[in-house]
């Protein structure tokens, strides 16, 4: 369980840095710092399938978002506002934050998990395979089309219109 | 254990309400997301029987937060191909 903990270290530090970095390409770094550690949970818990989707679909986020940054020079800024009203505009969101948290605690606090405990083995390709065919195949439909959905949508939303002055 | 996930959800809400721009909503969002995802998965890890279910649930969540990825990216390239800017701000603006 070793690796939980350094797994959960790591990410809970680089959501922290993805929060309050200054700068929005150190925070989309971090936020694949998060991913990478949050595979390492998975992993942790014998969902090796699950941790490699995690890997690859965080490293593809994080390079969108890098891309994101460099063309578009604005994103590359500093948050220029003074430290005092930074300060002062974290607080809200940071006492939110913590009453979300608590709110997640009391509400998981009766499950099983939510104490210490050893993971069983997880499940091997074939079983997962299985499952996601026989018992999820509708949702699985609905997950695709949705896909699909954001891709024309997007595809319609960022199109060019010719020069809007 | 499950307190990590929790203190994640925070976080992310921390920094989606913390940050201006859009890049750094949907940096939130993520955020929250990976949160989700470990819960689904915690909460399923302590039984062989059920890790199946919570891994699938993980993974519709994962897949989610792709299509949250697509759909902010494309939402900012409209803003800036508007604006010249995307600040979270100016997303009311896309209605007109």
């Amino acid at each position: 369980m070793i690796v939980f903990w350094i797994c959960s270290v790591i990410t809970l530090s680089g959501a922290l840095l993805a929060t309050f970095a200054g700068d929005l390409r150190v925070a989309a770094l971090a936020l694949w710092l998060t991913g990478l550690g949050a595979g390492g949970i998975d992993l942790s818990m014998g969902a090796e399938f699950l941790a490699v989707v995690q890997w690859v679909v965080s490293t593809l986020i994080t390079l969108v978002l890098l891309t994101y940054s460099l063309a578009y020079g604005e994103y590359g800024l500093k948050d220029e506002r003074p430290g005092a009203k930074r300060g002062i505009s974290a607080i809200l969101p940071v006492i939110l934050g913590m009453s979300f948290t608590s709110i997640v605690w009391v509400g998981t606090r009766h499950l099983p998990s939510a104490g210490y405990f050893e993971p069983a083995p997880g499940p091997d390709l074939a079983v997962l395979g299985r499952v996601l065919m026989e018992r999820h195949l509708l949702s699985l439909e609905i997950l695709a089309v949705l896909l699909f959905l954001a891709l024309v949508g997007a595809g319609v939303l960022a199109r060019s219109e010719g020069d809007p002055s | 254990m499950i307190l990590v996930p929790a203190i994640l959800a925070g976080i992310g809400l921390v920094c989606s309400l913390y940050r201006r721009t859009l890049i750094g909503l949907l940096i939130g969002l993520q955020l929250l997301v990976l949160s989700a995802t470990l819960m689904f998965v915690m909460s399923g890890a302590q039984d062989r029987a059920t890790s199946a279910n919570g891994q699938v649930a993980g993974l519709w969540v994962v897949l989610f937060g792709l299509v949250l990825t697509v759909a902010g990216c494309a939402v900012s390239v409209r803003l800036f191909f508007l604006k010249r800017r995307a600040s979270l701000d100016d997303v009311r603006s896309l209605r007109h």
